[in-house]
């Protein structure tokens, strides 16, 4: 928090009233979602419309299972590919990850997405694990700039007794910002990572370059 | 929870209503960005209304090494500017949230809370679009400058420019208000 401008600094109060909800009225994405409807229907632009060839399809069930989502098909076929195609992975994260413990308290990037191993997905994604030591936590969770900042979308899984926390996501490349949010109050930065640039007003956050 | 690139990979496919997904997900957040840069909640829901319709539209120009509500903002961003350019009235509003940041204030003189308030929204009325916007951007949507810069389409310097001076002059406006 030796960012953050001390409370008393009307400039940080300001921003932080700037960051309360505006009340929306339901009816207008109600409305919205009827002018959508009544739209011509959208087309893609990278070969056939927005169709997901068997393998584009295979490999987005993968990222699912990877990040906790409830996969939305599961036949036999799909979930046999998928599995061999999770092995592949696996096998590449496993020469990435024992590089010794001070390594794994910080976000790194340890291969290839399923996407990519693939080839399913015009841009690769990047895997990157997250983790973060925190024996006292009871709950600690991932939000960066990949997802709105959102403190309660992506939970980390306690993995080990000494209180190691750990999520995957698949990324895109490029430069992300991200803060751990433990016990749904107090923001850290990754102690290990480098510092993103600090802004006085935010919470402190850190930066991970995801390379091509 | 799905990526919003699942979610636009299901609505080219066919399934026009998962856009209520991208729809639930951003709406909300974007309004309060709108209110803040065109100044007035009527102006910033047609915004944002209209930056999903033109994003729907545009859905299969939408690159996934992108951040979904990276691209939408950019759609935003033009679509109040452009708003702004036609001349509407910036309404002198604010949250009430006056107490919160002038507690001594609010508390000793509660008749001026009123008055107060329009000193807040006049505080980002008096930056100008790009410096309100580029403080908006930074501090309260917490974007980076690389980011910033892909959403504005200025330079990174000029962005850093805006942003100090912005938070100088804020600054100056919001003791001014201090010492009423």
């Amino acid at each position: 928090m030796s960012d953050r401008l001390p409370a008393p600094d009307p400039l940080a109060a300001l921003v932080n009233a700037l960051r309360a909800p505006v009340a929306v009225d339901p009816a207008s994405k109600r409305r919205l979602m009827e002018l959508v409807r009544e739209a011509p229907p959208p087309v893609s632009m990278a070969g056939t419309p927005g169709r997901l060839t068997p393998s584009r399809s295979r490999a987005l069930s993968a990222i699912r299972r990877m990040r906790g989502d409830a996969p939305r098909t599961a036949s036999g076929s799909t979930l046999a590919t998928a599995a061999g195609i999770a092995l592949v992975m696996l096998v590449g994260m496993q020469d990435r990850i024992d590089t010794g413990t001070a390594q794994r308290r910080r976000a790194v990037v340890i291969g290839d997405s399923v996407a990519s191993v693939a080839s399913a997905i015009r841009d690769t994604l990047r895997i990157v694990q997250f983790m973060l030591t925190a024996p006292t936590a009871s709950r600690v969770a991932l939000a960066g700039d990949f997802n709105g900042w959102d403190p309660r979308d992506i939970a980390m899984t306690r993995d080990s007794q000494e209180g190691r926390w750990v999520v995957t996501l698949a990324l895109a490349p490029g430069r992300h910002n991200y803060a751990y949010v433990v016990d749904d109050t107090q923001w850290v930065r990754d102690p290990l990572a480098t510092p993103a640039e600090p802004n006085d007003l935010t919470p402190p956050r850190s930066v991970i370059i995801v390379n091509r | 929870m799905e990526s919003d690139a699942a979610v636009v990979k299901r609505v080219l496919n066919g399934e026009v209503e998962a856009y209520s997904i991208l729809v639930e997900r951003y709406f909300d957040h974007y309004v309060r960005f709108a209110v803040h840069l065109v100044g007035n909640r009527e102006d910033a829901e047609e915004v944002v209304q209209d930056t999903f319709l033109r994003a729907y539209r545009a859905l299969g120009r939408y690159e996934e090494r992108e951040r979904f509500g990276a691209w939408l903002l950019r759609i935003l961003v033009n679509r109040a500017r452009t708003v702004s350019a036609i001349g509407r009235r910036r309404e002198k509003m604010f949250p009430d949230q006056v107490g919160e940041i002038l507690p001594e204030v609010a508390e000793a003189h509660p008749e001026e809370r009123a008055a107060l308030r329009e000193e807040m929204a006049r505080a980002l009325d008096q930056l100008g679009r790009d410096q309100r916007e580029a403080f908006l951007l930074h501090y309260v949507e917490g974007l980076s400058y690389e980011e910033m810069s892909a959403v504005t389409g200025s330079g990174i310097s000029a962005l850093k420019m805006r942003v100090k001076r912005s938070c100088e002059r804020l600054r100056e406006i919001l003791q001014g208000v201090n010492r009423v």
